[in-house]
């Protein structure tokens, strides 16, 4: 029968150990989970592509920013300029994209040169960057990436991508410069993403984390972006932390452009 | 410090730089007494809220994964180890009973029950199930308090951090929520 007792330790008597097996078994599947490198769990033909798909995320954020229903929504979110660039911080938590798909125009984009691409922008180019980056060399993909996007006013913005990628770890690490010619445009992030100012080179950005994330609905992970803007043109540095890019390696980057 | 926190921090600042990295050298020792520690304060807030058997197993690895996933957000600065994995554990449980809709059935209490082979494990699990009884007909944050207060062992201080209560306020709900349950148990005692 049950015992009794004045006070309540009936309550809490039950308490057991988990299962060996139980604690046993997970404790290895979180082990083995930290031992996955970020690309190990796609299958070979989706890890081929992985630098691809990271530029693609860019693109649905930078998306986001320019449509005019996302700017309307943006009304309601928190607003704010750092270092230079407007920032607009949604919940991180919000479940939902920012912007419903019907809200994001889909605009296609065209291979160029890096000759060519100075030519339309005529932005700054990095004269350095992290030990074993260099060009990526378009084998899946454009190398160098030029969209337009139509603009609320008429216009158009110009956009040009360019990534240097890195085998360091095994894997394709990569970094990636955006330059746009419409500075006023601008960057949503979650509220979790720290957004702070900083100074390099008399100039000044904005440095953030995190991205999108459609599969958890939830801006997260370990990409870190710098933003700022010099003359006409807006640049975006995106490296990925956990694969082993700083914040003073993005810094740094920036600081050299010439 | 609490020295399992500074554990955590230390794999989760590690991994973040070796995420994608196959390097060794993470603190596995601290991780291991992190896991140790809380994993059975876990288990036990899920056996008192759900019952017991496989389905409390479940939650728990799924709060373990989520917090192994979310460890980059862990903010020492704001919360302790414990209130963070709790919140976790307290979403993660909440979700369960948005998706099942209901909570487990009294009739399933005796299903779900793991299955002991000497008597006084018998005894101890049919007492458990008249306990788990007792508590499905308590009102949710109730029932919640008690899982954390009796089986994952929190202090009044840490289910205040957990539940956004306050801390007279837990201690007052739950002696009024003990009082009812032991006047319940002492007469199905005398039954």
């Amino acid at each position: 029968m049950k015992q009794m007792n004045d006070h309540d330790e009936f309550l809490s008597q039950f308490r057991k150990a988990p299962r060996r097996e139980f604690a046993e078994g997970l404790y290895s599947e979180l082990a083995e989970q930290r031992k996955q490198p970020m690309f190990a769990k796609l299958n070979p033909f989706v890890r081929r592509i992985a630098p691809a798909l990271a530029a693609l995320v860019l693109v649905f954020v930078a998306t986001v920013a320019l449509s005019p229903a996302a700017r309307a929504r943006a009304l309601e979110w928190w607003e704010r300029t750092i270092g230079g660039v407007t920032i607009i911080e949604v919940p991180a938590d919000q479940q939902t994209p920012p912007v419903s798909e019907d809200e994001v125009t889909i605009v296609p984009s065209e291979s160029v040169t890096l000759e060519e691409a100075r030519q339309i922008l005529p932005f700054k180019q990095p004269t350095w960057l992290p030990e074993g980056f260099t060009a990526y060399d378009g084998r899946y993909d454009a190398a160098i990436n030029l969209t337009r996007w139509p603009l609320d006013n008429g216009g158009t913005m110009t956009m040009i991508d360019l990534r240097w990628e890195s085998f360091n770890n095994g894997y394709p690490t990569i970094i990636m410069l955006r330059v746009d010619d419409y500075p006023a445009g601008g960057q949503i992030v979650g509220d979790n993403s720290g957004a702070r100012e900083v100074t390099f080179n008399g100039l000044t950005g904005a440095i953030f984390k995190g991205a999108w994330n459609a599969d958890t609905g939830r801006f997260e992970g370990s990409d870190l972006s710098l933003m700022w803007i010099d003359g006409d043109l807006k640049y975006l540095l995106m490296g990925n932390r956990g694969a082993g890019v700083s914040e003073q390696d993005l810094i740094n980057i920036a600081a050299s452009m010439e | 410090m609490n020295e399992q926190l500074r554990g955590w921090r230390a794999l989760g600042r590690r991994s973040e730089q070796a995420d994608a990295a196959e390097s060794d050298g993470l603190p596995v020792a601290d991780w291991r007494s992190v896991y140790d520690a809380d994993l059975p304060r876990v288990y036990n807030f899920f056996r008192y809220r759900v019952g017991d058997g496989p389905l409390a197993e479940d939650l728990t690895a799924a709060t373990f994964e989520r917090a192994w996933r979310g460890r980059h957000r862990y903010r020492h600065d704001l919360a302790a180890f414990s209130t963070w994995l709790f919140g976790i554990a307290r979403r993660v449980a909440a979700e369960h009973f948005r998706r099942t809709k209901r909570e487990v059935s009294l009739e399933q209490i005796g299903e779900i029950a793991d299955t002991f082979s000497t008597e006084a494990a018998v005894q101890q699990r049919r007492d458990f199930e008249a306990l788990t009884t007792l508590l499905m007909q308590l009102p949710d944050r109730d029932r919640e308090l008690i899982a954390l207060k009796y089986g994952a062992g929190l202090t009044n201080r840490a289910i205040a951090n957990v539940t956004g209560l306050t801390e007279s306020n837990v201690g007052t709900i739950l002696h009024r929520v003990v009082r009812h349950l032991r006047t319940e148990w002492e007469d199905e005692a005398d039954e």
